[in-house]
């Protein structure tokens, strides 16, 4: 067993795992952050991407005792009810969310994606999602929330 | 089984000293952690690499790049010198999805001995170098002479990846890579081709073709190699249609027939790529372009 301490959601963590435990599960079980959906659990699906030190990663291919000492934000650490981010907020106005499953995946990478190229082509957007698999929407309003956030971000910053 | 983040290279090369076999090494972790939770490996050390100092540059000298053991494939990307070796930014551009492109690096997919490695095959069009490092010495090793076979590698279980090197691309030279794959994004190639080759006076004076997918391991082939030097574009494209490379050795597979009909028009591809990359390049320094 290994103790683990990092920073999750901006609050300073441990927890005490298997040198083998997954970051998805420890997120989900010890710290109870059910956003986080595991899929595929291979790394195919993004359903469990998280941001580690601001880049996205896939949580069921990353072990709890790599983040030792990171900051690990999960879709829980963007914002809630009365405080969502731009990129929730779009992807709830454009209509990209189905099922919902992929969304918090989604939602990180577009976060990330966003925070690095803020005025993206749409090609670019389709591209920043292109490892999330999505089995309802057929990606066109994912794309087009991904647009929508960064229209509105962008004349949050003018 | 234990986790083990040291913090130095000696302090990593010490632990694969001790556990050997027994030791997983961990870099970006997008196989080898998946190796761990599908119980295809059972270490008793996990060594986990990434973050150790030095094996992070990523620059070139005298002409010659260099990539350090864990430098990302996304950092690669974001390069500017490599960004002028256009067969290399296809490969990434082209590798895994951009999450795991933050996170994927071009010394664990050589050390992992894939047979499909994208950016394997094209490391080894590049005629690139590895350093191995253990404890108390070190060794380098040509590309392709690492893969013994499907997930083989000649890498002892002592050793580390601690740089990637090879030459820059001339101003001559041009570079490419085919990928063929069901999905555009984030798939395993099919077929796999890059192409390093050097375009003088209208003709091809040499250059490396490999291949991907179609062999036990990732392979150069000599035999397209010698088909198209010294010969023009269209001579080319004649040379590498008349036959598939010798080197695609193709195992039963449901994909069999389609990659015996592919692979000539894969590799082709490739060269028409560096082909025109060289010219291009020629043609910003003011050299005689023609196509």
């Amino acid at each position: 067993m290994s103790i683990v301490r990092f920073t999750l959601n901006g609050a300073p963590v441990s927890c005490e795992v298997p040198a083998d435990a997954l970051l998805v599960d420890t997120i989900r079980s010890a710290f109870g952050l059910t956003g986080t959906k595991k899929g595929c659990g291979t790394g195919d699906c993004g359903a469990c991407t998280v941001l580690i030190d601001g880049v996205p990663v896939r949580s069921c291919i990353y072990l709890t005792c790599m983040a030792d000492g990171r900051d690990v934000v999960t879709i829980e650490g963007l914002g809630g009810p009365g405080r969502l981010t731009a990129v929730q907020q779009a992807f709830m106005d454009a209509g990209a969310v189905q099922c919902g499953y992929c969304i918090p995946g989604m939602i990180m990478v577009a976060t990330a994606f966003l925070n690095r190229n803020p005025h993206p082509t749409r090609e670019q957007a389709r591209e920043s999602v292109s490892g999330n698999l999505c089995r309802c929407t057929g990606y066109q309003k994912i794309v087009d929330a991904v647009m929508l956030a960064a229209a509105r971000l962008g004349e949050e910053g003018r | 089984m234990e986790f083990y983040k040291p913090s130095t290279l000696q302090e990593a090369l010490k632990l694969l000293n001790k556990y050997g076999e027994n030791a997983l090494v961990v870099n970006g972790g997008t196989d080898a952690v998946l190796d761990l939770t599908e119980g295809r490996v059972r270490p008793e050390a996990i060594v986990y690499i990434a973050d150790l100092p030095e094996l992070q540059s990523i620059g070139c000298e005298d002409r010659r790049v260099f990539l350090g053991g864990a430098v990302t494939y996304s950092r690669m990307e974001a390069d500017p010198v490599l960004s002028g070796v256009r067969g290399l930014m296809e490969c990434l551009r082209r590798l895994g999805s951009p999450t795991i492109r933050e996170s994927g690096t071009a010394a664990g997919n050589i050390a992992k001995g894939a047979t499909a490695a994208d950016c394997s095959t094209m490391l080894t069009a590049l005629r690139a170098e590895i350093v191995l490092a253990r404890e108390g010495g070190q060794r380098r090793m040509a590309l392709p002479d690492v893969f013994a076979g499907p997930f083989r590698t000649a890498i002892e279980p002592q050793e580390l990846i601690t740089r990637i090197e090879f030459p820059l691309p001339e101003e001559n030279e041009g570079t490419g890579f085919v990928k063929y794959s069901r999905r555009r994004m984030q798939d395993i190639g099919k077929i796999l081709v890059g192409a390093r080759i050097c375009v003088q006076g209208g003709v091809c004076t040499g250059g490396t073709v490999s291949l991907g997918a179609v062999n036990r391991t990732v392979v150069r082939s000599l035999d397209i190699e010698g088909r198209i030097a010294g010969k023009t574009l269209e001579e080319i494209r004649e040379a590498v249609r008349a036959a598939r490379p010798a080197e695609a050795v193709l195992r039963d597979s449901y994909f069999r027939h389609y990659k015996e009909l592919a692979v000539s028009g894969a590799v082709c591809e490739a060269l028409e790529a560096a082909w025109k990359d060289a010219v291009q390049k020629g043609a910003v320094q003011g050299k005689e372009a023609v196509l």
